[in-house]
């Protein structure tokens, strides 16, 4: 039984930083649960917590039922990808998969034929006798997989292993360890910092900020409910959309100096109902912004295209649109984790009071840089948050 | 294009003349111990040398200064001492390189500090407590000692080498079932190889030329090492026999000089370790 | 350092002594045999030197008496002390500025592509490895008054005789020499070794812009070089300092005390005079001063791996 739970775990650093604040998790059986977040949010001391190559500073963590804190990594039935591999240099591939064996009695056949059994499942078959100098990035992450597996261990946990590999190599083997966890049904737990990975890979997601859990859901949910602005804003590519409205008598929406007529019903709307009169961040998703045509009632956003990417299947429109940017210490933070430009760009909207939204065209759609267009929003899909808190509206 | 000729022999110029002085003491004490006794005191020396005169001079030294004796004596202090510095060396220096303790910086620089201990402020008391425990004149009189002074520097050269291996390393032998000490020797020590080579050699130079404190604990001719031994004739004021003295001082260089050439790439290594990386 | 950091800190360590990585056995096992060794032969030597340089060894009684600090005011009141200090000094501080200098030189020179230079390089290993013992015979016989090559050498350019180990004036600056002799490869070394690990594109830029070798060398090399010619000459300054073993193999402290160091003073009242706390009394000297240049090494080590990062 691979349960693994987190139960108040806190962890505190010696000079003083708190990687880790009170964090509740279960995780169950068979599970592949992944833990996402910008750097420095906790999401790796958490698992090396699992691990037990850190200490657990508050709280406790049980695998399959059992308190572990105080049990060395070697006694906890675990294993681990690393992100840099972590492949003894000076083994074989052979030695390298079957050291763990070895280390925990196995005679030298077993040892041999379990090596093999999973060289196989893994096409590692040809490399056994290489050291892992003589590999390409992919086959090192291929032992580094397998010497994880071929111990059979009750949970796997796994450090951003494919961080190291190029774009296509990366999806490949993305889909390789979600087969292999689907078949061997072992309990694992993933970190990454990509969220197309956690979002393709995970059962469910956890989204870590500041060594706090900020939501745990299946990904479906985490993607149209986001919890907070700053889930809203680090998960999807491109992300969220985000603006600022203020919410007027008679079921409109200020924006700028536009005005849009809400949904007569759904959630959105509920959400809004109670805050008449306040300011909130309002969140739309790409693929809910379509070209304005005639014949539909969508509430339509004007604003001035400033830039296109042409992807091949669809068009990414940039439209500058007259609105207050929403700026908190969320979105700060995530536009931080992808570059400086990204936060200077924040930056910029801040001190305009302009706002860059994103909207998914379809293929082959007229538009141009520079032109004023007319954009309907599908405001049924729509996100509320509080501009203050954060927090999604309606939410609890 | 001829003013970068010029450059060019200036250059060979200048390559030959540092060859020259780091080799020509070298040359001369080999020239010397060529010569019969006599023959010293021709300026410039002539290179005429006689087979006779050669091989009388190294029986002299080899038989009956004993130098065999010496080279089998400083083979053994030296070995051992160096393997038992790294015995205890090598752990000490990987626990400072990954274990977290209470003033594990302060505890490391006292003993790298150990390395610029100036050895007179300690050989008499060592040289006492060596009497006292009554181990004069035998080696683990000089191994005792020696590992001490080797040690410092021992932990200073392998830390450097430990520090090189990624943390990630101990971490996947940990999950994949080693204790810290088993990882130690399982998976550590083979990495760390040309550290433990690196240091090796850095001991043994240091044990091999070491005499101030070996000279007050070896008496008898027998238990001394090659700078022990030979000191007395080395030292002396003028030397009667220049010629003999010359072929002992080859003799000690010798050694020193084929193994510095098979390891040379390691002792440029040890030498910048810690410095540059 | 508030008390607000200090608090966490402690109730992370005592969670660490228990931590599943790392056990206080193994601690003790892997650190105790080394620190054991030490206590034993460099602590507990240095304690009994420093409990002697407060007292007095009567040979015939074979005891020791308390003396106070008799051992440092004679210490600090003689003349030979001081002179001894200055010759210290001199030997350390003029021998490895000259050693720097040269092995940088030779660092920059090395640097250019030359065939052969490989061999030459090692060759310049050679003298650092020799017992100081041997090197001593080897200058003494090059510099022999009646036979020595380098007089001959010196005649033959139209100088003078030069006495360069009997002439007390002289035979300071004949052990400065040696010693470069011997530890110019050390600095040249370690400087080298930091010049090849420097990135290249820095000097092609430089190049591109127009900059010649002395500028280049001057405005770009050196700089960059400099943590490392740092570190050389700090490291060689402590060793300079406690030098003992060129001194007696080469000129026996002499002529009259010209070339004696510190370490040949404390050898020879402790062995040869048997005046172990007198003797003592000089080691704790040096070992004060070792220490501060200890100190200073560290710093700069330390300068260094910030550099790096």
């Amino acid at each position: 039984m691979g349960t693994v739970t987190f139960d108040g775990v806190g962890k505190v650093f010696p000079d003083g930083t708190h990687a880790v604040t009170d964090l509740g998790l279960e995780v169950a059986d068979g599970e592949f649960l992944v833990l996402v977040g910008p750097s420095g949010c906790g999401k790796t001391t958490a698992l090396r917590m699992v691990a037990g190559l850190e200490t657990i500073t508050r709280g406790e963590i049980r695998i399959a039922d059992k308190v572990v804190n105080d049990l060395e990594p070697r006694r906890r039935d675990i294993a681990m990808v690393f992100q840099n591999y972590a492949l003894y240099p000076h083994m074989t591939v052979a030695q390298n998969i079957g050291f763990g064996l070895k280390m925990h009695g196995f005679t030298k056949s077993e040892v041999e034929r379990r090596v093999n059994e999973i060289a196989a499942v893994l096409d590692l078959g040809d490399l056994l006798a290489r050291k892992p100098r003589a590999l390409s990035g992919g086959q090192r992450q291929r032992v580094a997989m397998g010497r994880a597996i071929v111990r059979n261990p009750a949970v796997f946990l796994m450090d951003e292993p494919l961080s190291n590999l190029d774009a296509k190599l990366r999806v490949q083997m993305r889909a390789e360890i979600s087969r292999i966890q689907r078949e061997l049904r072992t309990t694992t737990i993933y970190v990454t910092h990509d969220q197309i990975e956690a979002m393709t890979m995970g059962d469910r997601v956890v989204v870590m900020r500041k060594g706090r859990l900020q939501q745990v859901d299946v990904p479906q949910v985490l993607y149209d409910h986001p919890a907070n602005l700053f889930v809203a804003s680090f998960i999807g590519s491109p992300s969220m959309n985000l603006f600022q409205g203020e919410v007027a008598a008679g079921g409109m929406l200020q924006v700028g100096t536009q005005r849009l007529a809400l949904p007569r019903d759904g959630v959105f709307a509920r959400e809004l109902a109670t805050q008449a009169g306040r300011l909130v961040a309002v969140g739309v998703r790409p693929e809910w912004i379509v070209p304005a045509s005639s014949g539909d009632d969508r509430p339509r956003l004007r604003g001035t295209v400033v830039m296109t990417e042409a992807l091949g299947f669809e068009v990414l429109v940039h439209v500058e649109i007259d609105a207050a940017p929403v700026v908190t210490s969320e979105t700060i933070e995530v536009a931080l984790d992808v570059d400086a430009a990204a936060l200077a760009d924040l930056e910029a909207e801040r001190s305009k009071q302009r706002t860059m939204i994103v909207a998914r065209f379809p293929a082959g759609s007229p538009v141009r840089a520079g032109e004023t267009i007319e954009l309907g929003l599908d405001l049924s899909h729509a996100q509320a948050f509080d501009l203050e808190s954060g927090l999604a509206l309606g939410a609890g | 294009m001829t003013l970068r000729f010029a450059g060019r022999t200036i250059s060979y110029v200048v390559l030959l003349l540092i060859a020259a002085v780091a080799l020509a003491p070298f040359l001369v004490l080999l020239i010397i111990s060529f010569k019969a006794r006599i023959d010293v005191l021709e300026v410039p020396p002539t290179l005429h040398f006689d087979w006779s005169t050669i091989s009388e001079n190294y029986r002299i030294v080899m038989h009956d200064d004993g130098f065999i004796t010496y080279i089998k004596n400083s083979l053994i202090v030296t070995f051992a001492s160096t393997a038992l510095a790294l015995a205890i060396g090598v752990p000490a220096a990987y626990a400072f390189s990954r274990l977290e303790f209470r003033g594990r910086d302060n505890w490391a620089s006292t003993i790298l500090s150990f390395r610029f201990m100036p050895p007179v402020a300690v050989a008499i008391p060592i040289f006492l407590m060596i009497q006292y425990i009554g181990l004069t004149d035998s080696y683990l009189g000089l191994i005792l000692p020696y590992i001490a002074f080797s040690l410092p520097l021992v932990v200073w050269i392998m830390i450097g080498f430990f520090d090189e291996i990624p943390r990630e390393i101990d971490d996947a032998a940990m999950v994949d079932g080693c204790t810290r000490v088993g990882l130690l020797f399982r998976v550590m020590l083979p990495l760390v190889r040309p550290g433990i080579l690196v240091s090796a050699i850095f001991g043994q130079i240091f044990i091999w030329n070491e005499f101030l404190v070996g000279l007050y604990i070896i008496n008898s001719q027998d238990r001394g090492t090659i700078p022990i031994g030979a000191s007395s004739l080395l030292t002396t004021e003028s030397p009667v026999d220049w010629n003999i003295a010359a072929a002992v001082g080859i003799l000690t260089v010798i050694p020193m000089l084929i193994f510095s050439l098979l390891v040379q790439r390691w002792i440029v290594r040890g030498i910048t370790a810690g410095t540059v990386r | 350092m508030t008390s607000a950091t200090a608090a966490p800190r402690r109730g992370a360590r005592e969670k660490r002594l228990a931590s599943p990585t790392q056990r206080r056995g193994e601690a003790f096992f892997l650190l105790g045999p080394c620190v054991l060794y030490l206590v034993v032969f460099s602590i507990y030597p240095l304690v009994v030197s420093l409990i002697r340089s407060f007292q007095d060894y009567d040979t015939r009684k074979n005891s020791w008496r308390w003396i106070g600090t008799d051992n440092y005011s004679q210490l600090f009141s003689s003349s030979d002390f001081w002179s001894i200090v200055e010759h210290t000094l001199v030997f350390s501080v003029a021998g490895v500025f000259i050693q720097v200098t040269l092995g940088t030189a030779l660092a920059l020179f090395f640097n250019q592509r030359l065939r052969g230079s490989a061999i030459v390089r090692g060759l310049l290993i050679l003298p650092m490895l020799i017992t100081p013992v041997v090197v001593g015979l080897m200058w003494r016989a090059l510099l022999n008054p009646e036979w020595g090559l380098v007089n001959w050498v010196f005649i033959k350019l139209g100088f003078h005789n030069i006495g360069w180990l009997s002439d007390p004036g002289t035979a300071l600056r004949t052990l400065i020499m040696v010693d470069v002799w011997q530890w110019t490869p050390f600095v040249f070394v370690i400087v080298y070794a930091r010049l090849q690990a420097l990135p290249q594109d820095v000097f092609e830029a430089s190049a591109v812009d127009g900059a010649n070798w002395w500028r280049r060398t001057r405005y770009i090399t050196l700089p960059l070089l400099l943590p490392a010619i740092l570190f050389a000459a700090v490291f060689r300054g402590i060793d300079a300092f406690r030098t003992f073993d060129l001194v007696f193999g080469l000129t026996n402290g002499g002529p009259v005390q010209a070339t004696s160091t510190l370490s040949y003073e404390a050898f020879q009242n402790g062995f040869k005079y048997q005046h172990y706390g007198y003797a003592s009394a000089i080691s704790y000297v040096m070992l004060i001063v070792a220490a501060i240049g200890v100190t200073v090494l560290f710093k700069v080590v330390n300068v260094r791996r910030e550099d790096v990062s």
